[in-house]
C-alpha cells in the first residue's frame, strides 16, 4: 500500500509539473524582452 | 529641435518595426483583404499617393488628400490627420481600418484575421510577448514602423551640412521663401533651423471664401477654427502630387500661383496671410521660378528608394 501510494504520488507530482512548465500561448511572457531600436536622429534635427 | 517623440508604452524595436512595416504593406487589415495602408500610402510617393482622393475599397473616394508620410516623430503638438483629430501615431493608426471609406473593416474582423494567420501571432509574441493580438498592439507596431520613416537627406539637407551646393536659382528661391515682403513662406513652413519644413500647427490659408470643410474647427467645435488645416511639410513634394488638404492644385505651380495671386479671404483666415488684401505676394515669374527650385531641394530621392520602407510581402 505504501508503495502504491508513493508510486501514485510521484505520478500527480510530475503531471502538476509537466503542466505547470508548458507556457501559455496566449499569455504575455515576463522573461521575453524584444530588441530596443531607438530612432537614428539625422545629425541636423 | 526637440527629441523625437516616443511613447513610454511603445519603445521601439527591432521585431515591433518589423511586425508593423508588415502590417503597413499587408491588405490583411482590409474587409475584403484588398487594401492595405500602402495603398494609398505608396513609398514612392513619399507615402502619399497620386491622387486627389483615394478610392477606398467599396470604390468609394474621399474627401481629403492622402497625407505623406515622413518625420513623425518630431510632429510636436501630437495630432495628426488634416484636421489633427487623432493625438498619436497609434490612434492615427487604428482609423482608417474601420473607416467605411476606406478598409470599411471592424477591428474584431481584423483582429480575427491576424489571429488565424499561420505567422502574425509569433510575430507579435516576438514584438510585444504575447501571441493575443488586439488593435491596440496591431497600431502601436504599424506606429513603431512609422517614426521609423526619417527623411533627412535632401540636396538643401546636404547643403546645411556643408556636403553639398545648391544651384544660384536654388539659394535665391531659398531668400525668397524666407523674405517678409516676397515668399512669405517661413511663418508656416519653417526655415533653415527647423528641417521639418512644418510648424506642424492649422491655418486657414486663404483657399476659399465660403468654408465648406470645417477641418480643424469641426474637431474643436470653435467656429474661429473653421477651414484650418494642418501645414504639410514642404519635404518631397516632388513626390506628393496633388497638393492642398483636398488635392485641389495638381501641380507646384498652381501652389505658388494661389500664395502670389489666388488669396482668398474668408472670416477664419490666418493673420499670416497678410497679402490677402492685394490677392496673395505677387511674385514675379522669376520668383516664381526660383521658389519653385528652392522647393524642390527639398526633396529626398534617398528616402523614397531606401530599402528598409519597401514591401516585405
Amino acid at each position: 500500500m505504501k508503495m502504491f501510494r508513493l508510486i501514485f504520488g510521484l505520478l500527480a507530482l510530475s503531471l502538476v509539473t509537466a503542466c505547470s512548465s508548458d507556457p501559455d500561448p496566449v499569455e504575455p511572457s515576463e522573461d521575453y524582452t524584444p530588441t530596443p531600436k531607438p530612432l537614428t536622429v539625422p545629425p541636423h534635427f | 529641435m526637440p527629441p523625437p517623440t516616443i511613447p513610454a508604452d511603445n519603445p521601439q524595436t527591432v521585431e515591433g518595426i518589423a511586425l508593423g512595416k508588415k502590417l503597413f504593406f499587408d491588405p490583411i487589415l482590409s474587409g475584403d483583404g484588398t487594401q492595405a495602408c500602402a495603398s494609398c500610402h505608396k513609398p514612392a510617393n513619399s507615402f502619399t499617393d497620386d491622387l486627389q482622393f483615394s478610392v477606398g475599397i467599396d470604390g468609394i473616394e474621399g474627401t481629403r488628400n492622402s497625407m505623406p508620410l515622413f518625420n513623425m516623430a518630431w510632429n510636436g503638438n501630437e495630432k495628426f490627420f488634416w484636421d489633427g483629430r487623432a493625438t498619436s501615431i497609434e490612434a492615427q493608426a487604428l482609423e482608417p481600418v474601420t473607416n467605411p471609406i476606406e478598409m470599411h473593416n471592424t477591428w474584431e474582423n481584423a483582429v480575427a484575421s491576424l489571429q488565424g494567420h499561420a505567422t502574425y501571432p509569433e510575430l507579435f509574441y516576438k514584438a510585444f510577448g504575447t501571441r493575443n493580438i488586439t488593435k491596440e498592439l496591431t497600431a502601436k507596431a504599424i506606429a513603431q514602423f512609422e517614426r521609423t520613416l526619417i527623411s533627412a537627406n535632401s540636396p538643401f539637407d546636404k547643403y546645411l551640412q556643408g556636403e553639398g551646393t545648391l544651384t544660384p536659382q536654388e539659394l535665391n528661391g531659398f531668400q525668397i521663401f524666407m523674405d517678409e515682403t516676397r515668399g512669405d513662406c517661413f511663418h508656416c513652413h519653417g526655415n533653415e533651423n527647423s528641417p521639418l519644413w512644418t510648424d506642424n500647427i492649422f491655418h486657414n490659408n486663404g483657399l476659399d471664401a465660403i468654408i465648406t470643410d470645417k477641418g480643424l474647427g469641426n474637431v474643436t467645435g470653435d467656429p474661429s477654427q473653421d477651414g484650418w488645416f494642418k501645414s504639410p511639410s514642404l519635404r518631397n513634394l516632388a513626390y506628393t502630387a496633388p497638393y492642398m488638404h483636398d488635392g485641389r492644385f495638381a501641380t507646384l505651380d498652381e501652389v505658388i500661383n494661389h500664395y502670389s495671386e489666388g488669396l482668398v479671404y474668408s472670416p477664419t483666415i490666418d493673420p499670416l496671410m497678410k497679402a490677402v488684401s492685394r490677392g496673395g505676394v505677387q511674385l514675379s515669374e522669376s520668383d516664381k521660378a526660383d521658389l519653385k527650385a528652392f522647393l524642390l531641394s527639398l526633396s529626398d530621392p534617398s528616402f523614397i528608394n531606401n530599402p528598409d520602407f519597401q514591401d516585405p510581402n
